[in-house]
């Protein structure tokens, strides 16, 4: 019986409540509109950056870190051979994030320079930060790394990159220094996929418990020989901070010449920080701002390294990264803007319009609740049908909304697909929930009047 | 057509008076000015009687018609009906009792428009919980002569059919009290008096009737009579 007063009063009054469903279509293909377009740009902008092949790789931020080199799970959000020239890349510009911004993570990105003359400049990290990241097996990520004072035998080598550096899981490891793609920069050979096409060889070769790998200039200022303890300045118990070189690494004129390599575990009980892990290598995020400023200062610091700066093309490269970065930000937060404007507009204007109908809707119908209350009714089941057809407005506006919204964005061209729009439910999830937050505002004053009908009012003056 | 048509609608008589009013007062103010609409009205009306309450506009009959079935709080005095103090009961459980005890008709009708005859009739059957019978309310509908309108909406039915299909309404739930705000009031001689007709047959069940009206033919029907002055009864 409900349903047949709810669906022959909208059908009375089809006119009105049509209005109201357009209106409300309008006011959310706006937003979504605006919403897409945005999202739009920035991915333009994001792929823009890459056909650059800055080597500017682009993650979901619920990515399994785990799987990021193993199971080619670069090869979903980029070509396969953009993914190749990364992991062939010998240089990583490794950017710290402060822990107070890794909630923020979106994205992550690995960016590379691949030339020498900026990478052997490479600013050395001067504060340690620790990120508590749980169960990383990837040696990608699980990365430990801290300014040390090394000693051997009453020399001393300061300020060496102590790196501790997971062993891959269900991965024997191979002597220490035999494959260490970072400092070495060997090419990838064709075969790593290895079985099932899954698994890669590791970008960096970590040292067994209990031991180390050298960098070569660490080497020559200890006098330093495999088989040679070592130990690094901490305040915690020898024991934990005594290595034993396992193997020392050729020169590569960069930064593993500096460098200390050992487990992971044995690094993080030195530093009394098991289970840190402080590197993070992949990285993006909402804190534009503060990437922006750093990847600029990371590009500031190489550039400074080459005042003169006269024709270069690895300069013109990172001065067009640069200035793509920059205007993606730009972008983001220009959109960014729009949409904090229009969302809480629309849902203003939402709000008014449902509302209004509403309530016209509710003072149309006085008579027809003081017959109910008049037979029996109690207001609950009147202030529940009113709120069906309400809800109905708000939901039928949004679904109507949102899909008017994706086919405008279409029409007009934005370089988005269909499924790339539909798949985020997140976003519907969103709309929706925002549907019935607008139709709960806009009910308020409404069932107030409704709530307040006096049968004996209305029949009376009736 | 509707001589015994809402007998078997009708409820047995109940034990003690169906309805008492006792001190019954309506004060409503406007501005300084404070207007007695009843004046401690004391009414008994035992089961099974048909009282016409006759009074001029302006003196209360309708206050006092909507004070017995719990639309308005008096300002003080109590209405009893069925032995439940109505007056005092929170308007959900008012509105609740009035649907299991207590029919209304009204002047206008008021049939939900777009709702059929039946389905007009099916909303009070929902209001008393026993959830909505089509096939009862065609039977009743059938009964008082409306059985090829029952898919008609008020707007395709003439002003007296209207008023049979209110009459309905009323009395689906076979309530024990029927009360009438001038139901004959917008209708022509003949079909005011069918709608009385109706009204007495209902009565003559066992139901108990209220009207309020100005008509002297509804005072024919009645068992009863009292009129009305400025909120005071005069007479009866």
């Amino acid at each position: 019986m409900w349903t047949r007063i709810i669906f022959k009063e909208l059908w009375r009054r089809k006119w009105g409540f049509l209005f109201s469903v357009v209106a409300v279509s309008a006011a959310a293909a706006v937003l979504v509109l605006v919403v897409t377009v945005s999202a739009s740009m920035q991915q333009a902008f994001r792929g823009a950056t890459l056909a650059t092949k800055q080597n500017l790789m682009v993650v979901s931020a619920d990515a399994d870190p785990q799987k990021f080199y193993r199971g080619d799970l670069g090869s979903a959000t980029m070509p396969e051979s953009v993914m190749d020239q990364l992991t062939d890349r010998s240089r990583v510009v490794q950017i710290t994030m402060e822990p107070k911004y890794r909630a923020d993570v979106e994205h992550m990105e690995v960016m590379k320079i691949d030339d020498p003359r900026y990478v052997n400049r490479e600013p050395v990290p001067r504060n340690v930060y620790y990120y508590p990241v749980p169960d990383l097996g990837s040696h990608f990520q699980a990365e430990f790394q801290t300014v040390a004072t090394i000693t051997l035998g009453g020399r001393t080598f300061d300020g060496a990159l102590l790196t501790g550096q997971r062993e891959e899981e269900g991965r024997r490891t191979p002597s220490p220094g035999g494959e260490n793609r970072e400092a070495g920069g060997e090419k990838r050979e064709g075969g790593e996929k290895g079985e099932g096409g899954g698994e890669k060889k590791q970008l960096v070769t970590p040292a067994p418990p209990g031991h180390a790998a050298l960098g070569k200039a660490i080497a020559q200022a200890l006098g330093a020989k495999v088989g040679d303890t070592i130990e690094a300045a901490s305040r915690q118990p020898a024991a934990t901070r005594t290595f034993k070189i396992a193997s020392i690494k050729p020169a590569a004129g960069t930064m593993d010449d500096v460098r200390v390599y050992a487990a992971l575990d044995d690094v993080q009980k030195m530093l009394n920080a098991p289970g840190r892990i402080n590197r993070v290598m992949i990285l993006s995020c909402k804190c534009d701002q503060l990437l922006t400023s750093q990847i600029a200062d990371v590009f500031q610091a190489s550039l400074n390294m080459n005042p003169g700066g006269q024709a270069d093309p690895v300069r013109a490269r990172v001065l067009m990264f640069k200035d793509i970065a920059d205007a993606r930000d730009r972008v983001r937060n220009v959109s960014d803007k729009i949409v904090g404007v229009m969302t809480p507009t629309v849902a203003a204007i939402c709000v008014l319009l449902i509302g209004g109908y509403f309530y016209f809707n509710v003072r149309e119908r006085q008579q027809e609740i003081g017959v109910m209350l008049a037979v029996g009714h109690t207001p609950a089941p009147i202030i529940l049908i009113l709120l069906a057809k309400l809800l109905m407005v708000a939901l039928l506006g949004a679904l109507i909304g949102g899909v008017g919204g994706i086919y405008v964005a279409r029409a007009m061209r934005a370089p988005l697909n269909l499924r790339a729009l539909v798949e985020p439910w997140d976003q519907w999830w969103q709309l929706l929930v925002g549907a019935l937050g607008v139709a709960a505002l806009a009910s308020v004053w409404p069932l107030l009047v409704a709530g307040r009908t006096r049968a004996a009012d209305i029949l009376r003056n009736s | 057509m509707t001589q015994t048509g809402t007998r078997a609608v009708a409820p047995p008589p109940a034990a003690g008076p169906m309805v008492t009013a006792e001190n019954l007062t309506r004060t409503y103010i406007k501005g300084a000015e404070r207007i007695n609409a009843i004046d401690g009205v004391n009414l008994t009306v035992a089961p099974g009687e048909f009282l016409a309450i006759n009074g001029p506009s302006g003196s209360g009959k309708t206050t006092l018609l909507f004070a017995l079935a719990g639309l308005i709080r008096p300002t003080s005095g109590t209405v009893r009906v069925a032995g439940v103090e109505v007056s005092s009961q929170s308007p959900a459980a008012t509105a609740r009792f009035r649907a299991e005890h207590i029919g209304f008709i009204f002047q206008t009708f008021y049939l939900v428009p777009y709702l059929t005859a039946a389905e007009n009739v099916m909303l009070a059957q929902t209001a008393s919980g026993s959830g909505a019978d089509a096939a009862a309310a065609g039977e009743l509908l059938s009964r008082i002569g409306l059985g090829e309108r029952l898919r008609h909406k008020p707007s395709e039915l003439s002003a007296g059919e209207q008023q049979r299909v209110a009459f309905a309404r009323a009395v689906v739930n076979r309530p024990p009290l029927l009360l009438g705000d001038e139901p004959t009031g917008n209708l022509d001689q003949k079909r005011g008096r069918e709608i009385l007709e109706l009204i007495a047959d209902y009565n003559r069940g066992g139901g108990t009737v209220i009207l309020v009206t100005h008509s002297d033919t509804v005072t024919e029907f009645a068992s009863r009579r009292i009129d009305l002055v400025d909120g005071r009864i005069m007479g009866g």
